[in-house]
Formats: C-alpha cells, structure tokens, sequence
C-alpha cells in the first residue's frame, strides 16, 4: 500500500496480523487508527447522510457570490481536478496549503527556472545531498532511508559513507544535522541570504562570509555529475527574496550538475500546483473571476479581507494551520 | 533499543550491512525488508530487534564472535 502520510509517498507499506509494517511512526498511525474520529456528515449541525449533505452544498454554492475552494493538498489529482472545474465554472477563488508553504519554489521548478529531478533518480545518482532548512526526521521521517542517503543506488553502490556526501543547513542543530559526520557537512546559519550570497561569490572566485563552507560543498559538488539541494520552509522563511536562491542553483550549475527539489510536506501538495499550472500556468492562490493569480487571493487574505461568503474546506483544517487572525472569518462563514 | 525515541525512520534498516547482503533488492536500496529473517524492521512506526542472532556485531557474542571474516567460538 502507499502511505498518504507525508510527501514520501512510501510504497512498501503493508499489514499483517494486525501490524503495519515499514510505515514511519506518522504513517501508521494513518492505518492503525482508519476508524477513529472519522468525519460525519452534518447540515447545521444534525447528522445527515452523504448525499443529502451534498445536495445542500451544492445549493450553498449555486448561491454564492464568492466562493472559495481551499486544500486539496491530500486528497488525489481526479478531485484536485474536479474541484479546480467546480471553482472555474462558480468564476471563484481556488487555493491550497502551498501558498504559505513551498508553492513559490514549486512554480520555479515547474516554470524550468531551476533544474529539477525524481526522488528515484536521487537514490541511483545524486552524491550531494544538501538539506537546508528542512528536518526530515521530523518533517519526512523516510525520505533520507528510502531516497536520498542511506540507499544504495545504481550508480551509488558502497553506502553512505563513501558514496554520499551530506550537507544540512539550518539555524540550529536538528536532528538531521546530527547525521552530519563523515564526508558531511552541516552550516549553522545565521542568515541563509548569506550563505546563498557566499556560494555564488565563490563560484565567482571571490571571498564571502562562508566562503571555506561552500568552497569545500563546490569541490565534492564538481567530484560528481549528480547533486541535489531539498529546499524546505526554513530555506522559504529565511529568505526574503527567493530569486536569489534561483541564481545561486543558476549560477552553480555554471561549474557543476546541481538538481533542485522542494521538500514539501503535504502528500500531494505537488499534485494540485502541477494541475492548477496545466490549466491557468499558475500554482496556486488563483481567482478565476480575475483570470489571474495574486497574494490577494491567497486563502489567508480572503478570509482576513472578508472577501468570500461560501468555503469548500477539502482534506485540511484550516484552524490549526492559519493564523488566528483568520479565524473570525471562519467563524462568520460558518454561521 | 529505546522505542519511546524512534520514529521509524528505517535508517537502521537501511544502512544494516546484512540487511544490505541478504536483501538487495529490499533494504539495501531503501525499502522495507523482503527477506523473511531480518535483523530489524519497523513495526507499528517503530524499529524492532526481531533476529538478533544474524547480527555480526552483537548477534553470536554470546558464544562466539565475528573475526577476521569467520566465527570464532569463545573460551570462557
């Protein structure tokens, strides 16, 4: 079975007498508790079955003026298409989590403005490995067990400690810093602006402020025709101008085959930006009554400005994740 | 092996050069174990020690030891 669980997408999930096997500690818990508090569906607060509940939906949106439709990032590419359908033909907003997480650094990877490639060809190929601003022994519990740097690869056959080489990049020291031993590096940070400025000044041949760091990761990056940076939220979060880290990837590949890929959370946050663009050539905060894509029509901003009258909420909750500034306005529309 | 720690991350797994010997279309490229005798696996989202006794470290210390690419018995 494939495991929903995180961006992994583990496939090598199975169950047998009544234990999961190989699922991180996250991912079992989706298959251990399938029963517990699944959602019923209500209208105004009485418990209903399904089609009646969408009956009514369908006569709440017909309705509306502005709807918005937000999420999506766990559930399949048949019902992030349908409901980007749904929300062109009600001329509504349309967004999902990516918004405020990696949507700008996926739009980049599919606009072709940086390099991209598969977690598959990672595991057969890549020697570099850099982790910045992102921990996922937390985040992405199998990612570095399954694709990146335990695994033997094809043309990665001797193991980690000869085959591989890791960089983690993070303000503090996590736990995937901690791996960082052997043919490894890790770059505590003060500013991740800097150290993106110290790479492409020593590509340059100039001196910069991690200039013996990111001298040493272009001298292994140059051994190897494969290598790759995961981008997470801390690389988003800790850098105002994210053009910048385009050049930076831009201008090391001047000297050196370096692949970009986001590490993003959600199942299949990538599966929603990837259909949106298809269809409008943008990821995601899209208003198909404007016909164009802005931070105006991010959830967020919707719900602050108070500027929609009906939500379709699909596989997220919106009150953990936002901020509470936002939830007044959740708060109105469900009355 | 403290459980209350792991997050069944399956490095262990993965990295277990025995693993790596004995399963290499399994474990050693990063996938679960299909072989029917691992050392470890992860079970209900943590690592489990399920057969020890394979282990060239720790698995024959009890009456002999891994040397020099063979097993050699211990005198007590």
């Amino acid at each position: 079975m494939i495991c929903p669980g995180c961006s992994c997408l583990c496939d090598d999930i199975y169950i047998k007498d009544g234990k999961v096997f190989n699922a991180c500690r996250r991912g079992e818990e989706i298959f251990a508790k399938y029963a517990e508090n699944r959602a019923v569906a209500k209208v105004e607060g009485k418990e209903v079955d399904v089609d009646t509940a969408i009956e009514k939906a369908i006569e709440i949106l017909k309705d509306a003026e502005n709807p918005a439709i937000y999420g999506l990032d766990t559930t399949v590419v048949e019902a992030q298409s349908l409901a980007i359908e749904i929300s062109e033909r009600l001329n509504g907003y349309i967004d999902d989590n990516s918004s405020f997480c990696l949507g700008e650094l996926v739009e980049a990877v599919l606009k072709g403005e940086v390099p991209t490639t598969t977690l598959d060809e990672v595991r057969d190929n890549a020697y570099v490995l850099v982790y910045w601003g992102t921990n996922p022994y937390h985040s992405l519990s199998r990612h570095m067990s399954k694709y990146t740097y335990y695994p033997r690869g094809k043309k990665r056959p001797r193991g980690y400690d000869e085959d591989r080489y890791l960089v983690v990049v993070d303000v503090r020291k996590s736990e995937t810093a901690k791996l960082a031993k052997k043919n490894a590096r890790f770059i505590q940070v003060d500013s991740d602006a800097e150290l993106v400025e110290s790479f492409m000044k020593v590509v340059e041949g100039k001196a910069a402020k991690y200039a013996k760091e990111a001298g040493v990761i272009i001298n292994e990056m140059k051994k190897a025709d494969f290598n790759v940076i995961f981008g997470g939220l801390g690389l988003k979060y800790g850098l105002k101008d994210l053009n910048m880290f385009k050049e930076m990837v831009r201008k090391l590949n001047e000297i050196a085959k370096v692949y970009f890929i986001p590490a993003g959370f959600h199942g299949n946050m990538r599966g929603f930006n990837e259909t949106l663009f298809e269809k409008t050539g943008h990821v995601n905060k899209y208003s198909f009554k404007d016909g164009k894509s802005g931070q105006e029509f991010a959830f967020t901003e919707l719900l602050k400005n108070e500027k929609i009258d009906v939500a379709v909420i699909v596989g997220t909750d919106p009150v953990y994740s936002l901020p509470s500034t936002c939830h007044p306005s959740l708060e109105k529309l469900r009355r | 092996m403290d459980e209350s720690l792991c997050v069944g991350c399956g490095n262990c797994v993965v990295v277990c050069p025995v693993h790596v010997e004995k399963d290499p279309k399994g474990a050693a490229v990063g996938n679960g174990p299909t072989i029917e005798d691992p050392i470890l696996r992860v079970e209900n989202g943590v690592v489990k020690v399920v057969n020890m006794q394979a282990c060239r470290r720790y698995g024959r210390t009890a009456s002999s030891v891994w040397f020099a690419g063979r097993t050699v018995q211990v005198m007590r």
